[in-house]
């Protein structure tokens, strides 16, 4: 376990290109192993190094400072819990107790079959829906006990799984640039000049 | 339980001018076609009709405040990059998350064209070669509308090799955050650019306008900021002023949380719209819940001192909020009642900065 996949490395490569600096396509490629295998290898840093020109030391650096990238495996669903202020004031820590006790697991725990993990969040832009959660990024709003129930019973059941991908997906869909619409990345070293547009006339 | 959508009820009461909401009452707002039924990249058209350095006055005279937390005027802001030095980028500072703080989201997930436009429109009137656009990782909805949105964009030739038919070209490209609060402070957003740990630079030397991406002249601006160009480049300077004061001219979108009745985010008039207009005018918030007592309030994010019912009577005004001793910040109000345990509130938010 694991390198990147062939597909993978394709896709990787197009990410790549986009960057004067393919050390910046570090966190997309990091998102792209976690999305194939569900956290972070050891064999996948070394093969993100190897393809951005890192040494995997310095990818670890990178990917450790942030708190998607999971090291060991999750549950298939990522439950995160907002318990910033707005979400506070409308009842975060109950529902937080709600969780521990539905899911017979502490703040973050896995349950035993591999289903759930559950985590304390902080602020996720949905603070006038409060309280509110992330099932793998995906929001649900001004949750109840009533809501969190059937929550894991449509999780469990496998009810959601059009909406709600498993652990390591989180957009379904990228960006394609046309190579034939494409400018390329621009390298600090391949312009000194101002862009072409900048001569005082109008352009259209 | 309610869906993706978060319906707050503020989005389409009343007749209030909206500059950046337009289109929220559409359920498709988020597509091209949608967007191109609406306006959509005629401002781009308006500013490529002019010289750069036109649309670039054009922004300045407006005085396009940067709503990403500083307040700082955009036009002057693109005036600072150092004289002859290129490439220059932009940066997009998509990173949501102040506590409190939810718009940008929004305007990703029901609007990517207008920020695309807005990104256009910069790149052409400030001469940025490359744009970087930094969602937050935990923004998977807002990752996937702005994706189909460049997609589509690039194949209707409205980003990329010249553009219109015109010599202005310029990429967009997507990227995504990982999850980091401190990423949104823009010399930390760069670093994660870089493929390095978010943490901030230690500014001067590393005044991004002079010395940001990759060492370059680079220009960062909040989600908010640029989704104000389109408008401003369909109606111009003057109109543009003529809503707000003539510190704070136009509209800026206010998230207001906690223990009011209808909790939302609202388009409000700059310098002119109160505290108290917001918390408890109809059209608004409708009052504080339960028609309890109003204790304490947030008034620009969490970072912003807090204020007690004597503020109320304040506008959305930086220097009239600084002069009382807090900070428009980012446009997050959370209202607290008397219920409220405030030294355990505090902790919140205390617990969230030292995290
Ligand atoms: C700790 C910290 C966090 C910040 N977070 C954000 C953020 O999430 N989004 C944002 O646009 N600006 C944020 N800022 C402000 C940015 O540093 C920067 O001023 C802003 O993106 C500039 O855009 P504007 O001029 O268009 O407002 C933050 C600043 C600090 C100090
Ligand atoms: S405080 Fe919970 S989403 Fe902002």
């Amino acid at each position: 376990m694991s390198r990147l996949s062939e597909g993978n490395i394709r896709l990787a490569k197009e990410i790549i290109g986009r960057y004067p600096r393919p050390r910046s396509a570090m966190i997309p490629l990091l998102h792209m192993a976690q999305q194939q295998d569900g956290y972070i290898t050891n064999d996948a840093m070394v093969h993100i190094g190897e393809l951005v020109g890192s040494t995997s030391a310095e990818v670890y650096g990178t990917a450790s400072f942030y708190e998607m990238f999971k090291f060991e495996p999750v549950g298939k669903y990522l439950v995160n819990i907002c318990g910033t202020l707005s979400c506070a004031l409308m009842g975060s820590e109950e529902l937080m107790h709600y969780a521990e006790h539905k899911l017979g697991v502490k703040m973050g725990g896995t349950t035993d079959d591999g289903m759930f993990t559950l985590e304390h969040a902080e602020c996720q832009a949905a603070c006038t829906e409060a309280p509110c959660l992330q099932v793998n990024y995906r929001y649900r709003f001004r949750v109840t006990a009533a809501d969190f129930d059937s929550l894991i019973d449509d999780l469990s059941a496998g009810r959601l799984v059009d909406e709600i991908p498993a652990h390591g997906t989180v957009a379904r869909v990228g960006q394609h640039i046309p190579r034939d619409r494409g400018v390329g990345a621009i390298p600090p070293e391949s312009v000194t000049e101002a862009p072409v547009w900048l001569d005082g006339k109008a352009a259209l | 339980m309610t869906g993706t959508y978060a319906h707050a009820p503020g989005f389409i009461v009343g007749d209030r001018p909206k500059i950046v909401t337009s289109r929220f009452e559409y359920e498709d707002s988020y597509t091209l076609t949608r967007y191109l039924a609406t306006d959509g990249y005629q401002g781009l058209r308006a500013a490529l009709s002019r010289p750069a350095n036109e649309v670039h006055d054009e922004v300045r005279t407006a005085t396009v405040l940067g709503r990403g937390g500083a307040g700082f005027p955009a036009g002057t802001k693109w005036g600072l990059t150092p004289q002859g030095v290129y490439p220059r980028y932009l940066v997009v500072n998509g990173d949501e998350s102040e506590p409190g703080t939810y718009k940008d989201r929004l305007l990703m997930e029901r609007d990517p064209h207008q920020l695309i436009e807005g990104c256009l429109i910069a790149c052409y009137a400030a001469g940025l070669s490359q744009c970087f656009l930094y969602i937050r990782g935990e923004m998977a909805l807002a990752q996937e509308r702005v994706a189909v949105a460049l997609n589509d964009a690039y194949a209707a030739g409205y980003i990329g090799k010249n553009i219109l038919g015109t010599h202005f070209s310029v990429d967009i490209v997507l990227h995504w955050g990982a999850g980091a609060y401190v990423v949104g402070e823009e010399t930390a957003l760069i670093e994660s650019l870089e493929g390095n740990r978010g943490m901030p630079r230690l500014k001067p030397p590393f005044f991004p306008a002079a010395n940001g991406l990759y060492g370059q002249p680079t220009i960062v601006n909040n989600v908010e900021t640029l989704a104000n160009l389109p408008w401003l480049m369909c109606n111009g300077a003057e109109a543009y002023t003529a809503i707000g004061t003539k510190t704070s001219p136009g509209t800026r979108m206010v998230a207001v949380s906690g223990h009011v009745k209808r909790p939302g985010v609202y388009e409000i008039v700059n310098g002119v719209t109160t505290f108290r207009d917001l918390l408890y005018k109809e059209e608004f918030c409708g009052g504080i819940r339960n028609n309890n007592e109003l204790k304490a309030f947030v008034p620009g994010g969490g970072s912003a001192p807090w204020f007690t019912p004597d503020q109320l009577d304040l506008p959305f005004e930086g220097s009239q909020v600084g002069a009382a001793g807090s900070m428009l910040g980012s446009g997050a109000i959370m209202v607290m009642d008397e219920t409220t345990d405030i030294p355990a509130a505090a902790l919140t938010l205390t617990r969230f900065y030292a995290h």
